[in-house]
């Protein structure tokens, strides 16, 4: 530091971080002609850089100057570029990922935390990531590239370094794919969970806690897995199995192919349960119950309406009241009670399937009938007419179009009958087995006959058909056979039925 | 894609609808004439139109040869009855793409209409 | 060769050799977008035309080479074919075997036969597309080749075999149904045709007679396209567009049309009549039809095409064939006739066929007269013709002009004076004042049409470097882009002959030394596509054109040890070098820097041509150089036609004129606008200072008759801009630029001088070089 000799007629301020150089010129001095020179001198000396443009700056400030020297003039003569910082790379997710949340969260890793529910008592992702499903190939979101800084420079011409952008490495399985344009998209249909900075799709929707008000409904592309119970009037639906831990209330549940029922549905005979394959429950309570293929029923089915598409195997199940249909084989410890409710159980082909295919087979029956009449038209105006006019040109456009719809109809139709009459066929049987006891007040319905057990039969017993199509039982202790009719009153249901509408009339 | 039908019958329309919907056109406009056409496809922009050859009001050949002044591209299947079938060049001369002749099956109908928009996208 | 024409071929080596040019330019343009059906079309064309004309002239081995190309391309253009670096290699192969033959024409020599590798591969490339694999294609050649006169054998077998084609029509249901309907209405429609193409020769029917003809082919073209004939479609297409357009064409135009509007339709009769009869009739019309389409846009038709000149043979005859059907009775073929024969019989003063040495004086050049009113018949047509005049003929044109501009100005510094008098009565001053006017006016168009004639624009040459620079690119390995700036750019016939192949050396160098190979520009860290840039730009009295590459860059440590190794220079007297003068070391005979010698560039000859004919257009060659970055190559050549609009100015007893491209603005500046700083003086003008130049200071006018500069010319050249101090301003005139001799010219402040319309001399003040001196005194100062 040498000590100022004279007072500088300069004062030079370099600021911005160094981007900035301003040079003022106090009032008063009188420069002449060295003015620029040691200005520029000044600057060198703090190592500013002399381009043209500083040349070009620090003239007009002296002229500024010599125009009124009396004032202090002012003049950034020297200007940095500023470094443009580079953008770290980002995921913008799908706006539809955010789903009930209204946080602005847009960004995954620095505000994951909110992507949360708020409320309820189990603050999971889970809960909140369970609504947002996806189906493959949906988009789930964008991965942005990394964007490069471009360096700054300072007045001294040093380098200013802008930041450089970090690329965003997702955390992520096979059951998401991220495109080579950054699209980030659903490699399966499931939920999408969005953990801290991991971003899957699970195919399995677990609920943590009831399917409730917090839930709302279900409807999943995979497996769901209830950990607690279904609330009243809630729908769960899955194309896959259902496992349901807790209570099933006065709810629907459809599941693709199995479902569980571990702890049991008591639905006030609202709802309905079905699955497309077997069916496993602790116990049906008033439920409306479809199981395509088999039900299996730990404790007891107790005033449910119950349809078994395959066998009913509960050798430790009581049936007591409602009605049960089984297609297959049906093995049960108790049916009925002591107080005689009455409890109906169909053996064989069920009986609504069988109307079903009565209806489809009148429909049918229409259809060809319609379809042979067009038809009959058709070819009378085709025989008949040489020169058609134009109405009847009209109208044969119309016959023709409706022979097309009709034999559409007719194939489709034909082939759903036959589709169920064989899959009904496959499995139909007569064979019902009771390990303890028949209460009276119990209705077996099979094939043509109804039987009345108007005194508690023994187990355990077997009924079955025998050679002739007539019902039997069979003691399975003695494995000696008597007729059903031998120890219960049975009718043929043709004319039970005709009573019936006797009666109606 | 857009269609308009163009027919004075009802039935005819409801058939043809029934066709396009089963190759997959549900976009559909159904006007009764001529007139009624040409007041509907300035605000309904078809992309394809079956026009019926007798209707009351505006014929099918008035209503190709008016709506041809203004467009000229957008295909057009004329639908005929036999007492018109040495006209048809008329009709193509006026800018008709492709016709079928009454009484069709859906079949043809369909294989018309793909027909007509496969040249159109070629 | 000697039976034919020598006018014929001279046309045909005019017409086809410009085609085969722009061919060149095309092809590359193909090859990166070889999805542009109209350059497809456009190449196709002009092959087809080259083909065509040389097939009339019974040229067997130039068709058999064009004719394959032209399958391949039409392979392309369908579809069938697709354009991959295989085909764009033959194709320009085919090109280059092209060029070849009309060198060989040119000379006078026999056409050698084109390599049949190249034809096998061109036509494995048209494959299924093309009706013709190499083994039919020989014998077409064979077959025209012995005739003389192939014009009649053709019309005896009805053109040679190929045309037309006849093919069984195959419709679906829905349409062969119509058949039948469609050919009665056909027929109908095609004499309606007839009748109103006649009636659109008379210009008092022709107004109906297009309307009709509009609604006629509107509709036939709608039947046509519904049963998909094609050809048909084109002829009906062909015939609508025409009568869509009639109306803006005038009669030499359709002169030209008519006859083949009815060839046109006497093919479509014969399609019809094939129709009927189950088959579809192809003819050989595409050039037919393109023709029509050119005379109907306005294009220029290829000079005196006589109706039967280059048409395909068989359109010929059924022209001949028309005419003489209704010659007999209808009035209307003589007026056709006539007005075919549009051929400028001007071409008697064309010069003996030589292929023109670039380097002939006398070489002939092409004249495009604008506009033609001595000619009575055809009225002013946009269709452009075109004679052929001598060189020397147009330089004596050019010195005339040059007078006549002088001697213009003293008549309007003459009629000023007078305007200023009472001399002369009123009427008679305004009657002088206007023919001064008139003549001013007059003088300034044929300036201009005088000019334009030597003047030919940079693309002339420009046009061929694409296809240089790829076909080194394809050599070297490396790849290359090259961009054009400024090809429109005019300049002196004589600069076009003597750039030419400078700039090809310039290029080679550039290509093979400056840019690096990919994979070290990669390493580099720059676009492995180097990029060559040839700009052009007019700059005062010159025009500079500069090539820049983004390679290596020059290296100026190798550069001097090799000067000194060629003895070119000391290592003492090296040392002392600008890097400037290292660099123009290239330019010496006898230097090259590449390590190994290719056949592209690094004998070392190169460079020096490129100096000698740059001096030799009294130009310059700088070379500028940033090692890694690339090489700068400036070449600044001056324009030998030198009349320039120019600010004249007076400074005491002087005037000086100011070529008014470099004024940016002229201000009176205040006393407190200009300021001296350093001894300097500057002006601030709005927000920025500028440098004031005395021109009487700078030129050493005498203080004695000065007076104080009121005015400040501010000029820019290169982005630097100053103000010029001048006491008058007289005005802006056009000034005929007379070079200085050297000692005159001195420190270089001048470029020239002029003659006033008083009769005295004014010298022209060189801007660039004035600003230049004006930043050297600064930097000189500040130093």
């Amino acid at each position: 530091m040498s000590e100022p000799h004279e007072q500088s007629p300069f004062i030079i301020n370099i600021r911005e971080g160094g981007l900035e150089c301003e040079v003022t010129v106090r009032a008063g001095m009188d420069l002449e002609s060295t003015g620029e020179a040691m200005c520029l001198g000044e600057l060198r000396d703090l190592e500013v850089e002399i381009t043209s443009d500083v040349n070009k700056r620090v003239a007009a400030l002296l002229l500024l100057h010599e125009t009124d020297k009396e004032q202090e003039h002012s003049l950034v003569v020297a200007q940095g570029q500023e470094p443009r910082h580079g953008k770290d790379g980002r995921l913008e997710l799908n706006p539809k990922l955010l789903g009930p949340v209204d946080a602005d969260v847009d960004e995954l890793g620095c505000n994951s935390a909110d992507v949360v529910l708020e409320h309820a008592e189990v603050v999971d992702h889970h809960d909140r990531s369970a609504f947002i499903l996806v189906e493959a190939g949906e988009r789930l979101g964008t991965l942005h590239e990394p964007v490069d800084g471009v360096d700054g420079r300072s007045v001294k011409g040093e380098t200013i370094a802008a930041k450089v952008g970090k690329a965003l490495v997702l955390n992520t399985d096979e059951s998401v794919v991220v495109k080579a344009c950054g699209a980030i998209e659903a490699a399966m249909s499931g939920v999408v969970v969005i953990d801290g900075k991991k971003i899957r799709v699970l195919q399995k929707l677990e609920v943590h806690g009831n399917v409730d008000f917090h839930t709302g409904n279900i409807d999943f592309p995979g497996d769901v897995v209830i950990n607690k119970g279904v609330k009243d009037c809630f729908n769960v639906q899955a194309s896959c199995d259902i496992i349901v831990r807790g209570l099933v209330e006065a709810a629907s549940i459809h599941a693709g192919r199995d479902l569980e029922l571990l702890g049991g549905a008591a639905c006030r005979e609202k709802g309905e349960l079905s699955a497309v394959r077997d069916i496993r429950a602790r116990y049906l309570n008033e439920c409306d119950l479809r199981a395509g293929r088999n039900l299996t029923v730990e404790k007891e089915i107790i005033n449910a309406h119950v349809a078994v598409g395959a066998d009913l195997l509960s050798p430790n199940c009581t049936i007591i009241g409602g009605s049960t249909f089984v297609t297959g084989s049906c093995d049960i410890e108790e049916i009925g009670s002591e107080r005689n409710i009455p409890t109906q159980i169909t053996l064989g082909k069920e009986r609504e399937a069988a109307r079903l295919t009565t209806a489809a087979d009148e429909l049918l029956e229409m259809i060809q009938g319609k379809l042979a009449k067009s038809q009959s038209e058709h070819d009378q105006l085709q025989h008949n007419t040489s020169k058609l006019t134009p109405t009847q040109a009209e109208t044969m456009t119309e016959l023709q179009f409706e022979i097309g719809t009709y034999s559409r109809l007719e194939g489709t139709l034909s082939s759903a009958v036959s589709g169920m009459d064989q899959a009904v066929g496959e499995v139909a049987s007569v064979d019902l087995t009771v390990q303890r006891q028949m209460w009276r007040g119990v209705t077996i319905v099979l094939g043509d006959c109804e039987a009345f057990i108007e005194e508690p039969i023994k187990g355990p017993f077997r009924i079955s058909l025998d050679s002739h199509g007539k019902p039997i039982l069979t003691d399975l202790i003695s494995d000696s056979s008597v007729e059903l009719s031998a120890v219960a009153r049975v009718r043929s249901r043709i004319e039970a039925e005709g009573a019936d509408e006797a009666i109606a009339a | 894609m857009k269609i308009l039908l163009v027919d004075d019958s009802k039935t005819m329309r409801n058939i043809q609808k029934s066709v396009l919907s089963q190759l997959g056109y549900t976009e559909i406009e159904e006007a009764c004439d001529g007139v009624d056409a040409l007041s509907k496809v300035g605000a309904f922009e078809p992309e394809l139109l079956l026009v019926d050859w007798n209707m009351p009001n505006m014929d099918g050949l008035t209503f190709v040869k008016k709506y041809r002044q203004s467009d000229k591209s957008t295909p057009i299947i004329m639908v005929t009855t036999e007492t018109e079938r040495a006209r048809v060049v008329e009709a193509i001369k006026a800018g008709v793409n492709n016709y079928v002749v009454k009484p069709f099956t859906p079949d043809l109908l369909s294989q018309r209409i793909n027909e007509t928009l496969e040249k159109v996208a070629a | 060769m000697s039976f034919f024409d020598p006018e014929i071929l001279q046309d045909f080596l005019t017409e086809s050799g410009e085609l085969l040019e722009e061919l060149d330019a095309d092809l590359v343009t193909l090859e990166d977008s070889s999805d542009d059906p109209e350059l497809l079309n456009k190449v196709f064309r002009a092959l087809h035309t080259i083909k065509g004309s040389a097939s009339f002239l019974g040229m067997a081995n130039l068709v058999s080479i064009a004719h394959v190309a032209e399958d391949a391309l039409n392979g392309a253009r369908k579809g069938e074919v697709v354009i991959d670096q295989r085909f764009m290699d033959a194709i320009l192969e085919a090109v280059d075997i092209l060029k070849g033959q009309f060198e060989e024409l040119g000379r006078g020599d026999d056409l050698s036969a084109p390599p049949q590798a190249l034809i096998q591969t061109l036509a494995e490339i048209a494959g299924g597309g093309a009706p013709k694999t190499a083994q039919e294609a020989a014998p077409v050649e064979t077959a025209i080749a012995p005739e003389p006169a192939p014009a009649e054998q053709a019309v005896a077998d009805g053109g040679d075999g190929e045309w037309p084609r006849r093919q069984l029509m195959q419709l679906e249901a829905g349409k062969s149904e119509l058949i039948d309907f469609m050919v009665t209405d056909l027929e109908e429609s095609i004499v309606s045709v007839q009748e109103n193409l006649i009636k659109l020769v008379d210009p008092t029917s022709r107004q109906d007679a297009a309307l009709e003809l509009a609604e006629l082919t509107e509709g036939v073209s709608r039947t046509v396209e519904f049963f998909e004939f094609a050809q048909l479609g084109t002829l009906v297409d062909t015939v609508n567009m025409v009568s869509e357009h009639v109306g803006e064409m005038n009669e030499a135009s359709i002169g030209q049309t008519m006859p083949r509007l009815l060839a046109i339709a006497h093919l479509m009769a014969e399609q019809t009549d094939g129709l009927k009869i189950g088959e579809v009739v192809t003819f050989d019309v595409d050039e037919l039809c393109a023709r029509v389409a050119d005379v109907v846009l306005g294009h220029e038709l290829a000079e005196g095409i006589q109706i039967d000149a280059n048409a395909p043979i068989e359109v010929v005859y059924a022209v001949d064939q028309v005419q003489g059907m209704i010659e007999p009775n209808n009035g209307a073929a003589p007026a056709v006739a006539p007005a075919c024969e549009v051929q400028a019989s001007d071409d008697a003063t064309a010069q003996p066929v030589v292929v023109a040495d670039t380097t002939d004086a006398t070489a002939p050049i092409t004249v495009v007269i604008d506009d033609a009113p001595a000619k009575a018949a055809p009225p002013p047509a946009k269709v452009e013709q075109t004679i052929r005049v001598e060189v020397s003929r147009l330089e004596s044109l050019l010195n005339l002009v040059g007078e006549l501009v002088i001697q213009k100005n003293r008549v309007g510094a003459l009629a000023r004076s007078i305007s200023s008098t009472d001399a002369l009565s009123q009427d008679l001053r305004e009657a002088f004042g206007q023919g001064s006017s008139d003549l001013d006016r007059i003088t300034g168009d044929i300036q201009g049409a005088v000019m334009r004639t030597r003047m030919q624009p940079l693309d002339k040459i420009f046009g061929k470097y694409p296809r240089l620079i790829r076909d080194l690119a394809r050599k070297t390995g490396k790849e290359m882009q090259l961009v054009v700036e400024g090809g429109d750019v005019e300049v002196d016939k004589s600069v076009i002959e003597h750039l030419g192949d400078p700039l090809v050396h310039l290029m080679r160098n550039s290509a093979d030394h400056g840019v690096e190979s990919p994979e070290d520009r990669k390493a580099a860290g720059k676009d492995p596509k180097g990029t060559i840039k040839l700009a052009a730009v007019h700059e005062g009295s010159h025009v500079v054109i500069q090539m820049i590459d983004d390679g290596a860059g020059l290296d100026r440590e190798k550069l001097t040890g090799i000067a000194i190794k060629r003895g070119l220079t000391t290592a003492d007297d090296a040392a002392q070098l600008s890097d400037r003068e290292v660099y123009r070391f290239i330019m010496a005979a006898g230097f090259s820097t590449a390590s190994q010698v290719s056949d592209i560039s690094g004998r070392g000859v190169g460079m020096d041509v490129v100096r000698t004919n740059i001096e030799e257009l009294k130009g310059t060659i700088d070379v500028d150089s940033t090692p890694g970055k690339g090489t700068t190559i400036t070449i600044k050549i001056p324009l030998t036609v030198a009349i320039m609009p120019a600010m004249m100015v007076g400074v005491g007893a002087e005037q000086y004129a100011i070529p008014l491209s470099s004024i940016l603005e002229i201000v009176m500046p205040d006393e407190e606008q200009v300021s001296t700083v350093h001894g300097r003086r500057v002006m601030r003008l709005r927000d920025s200072v500028l440098p004031l130049v005395s021109v009487g200071d700078l030129f050493d006018v005498p203080e004695s008759t000065r007076e104080k500069g009121k005015f400040a010319i501010v000029v820019e050249l290169n982005d630097q801009v100053a103000g010029l101090m001048v006491e008058e301003l007289i005005g802006q005139q056009e000034v005929v630029v007379k070079p200085l001799e050297e000692d005159i010219a001195g420190d270089g402040s001048l470029s020239g001088a002029t003659v006033r319309d008083d009769g005295g001399v004014s010298l022209i003040v060189d801007i660039g070089r004035l600003i230049a001196a004006a930043s050297e005194n600064e930097r000189a100062l500040s130093a």
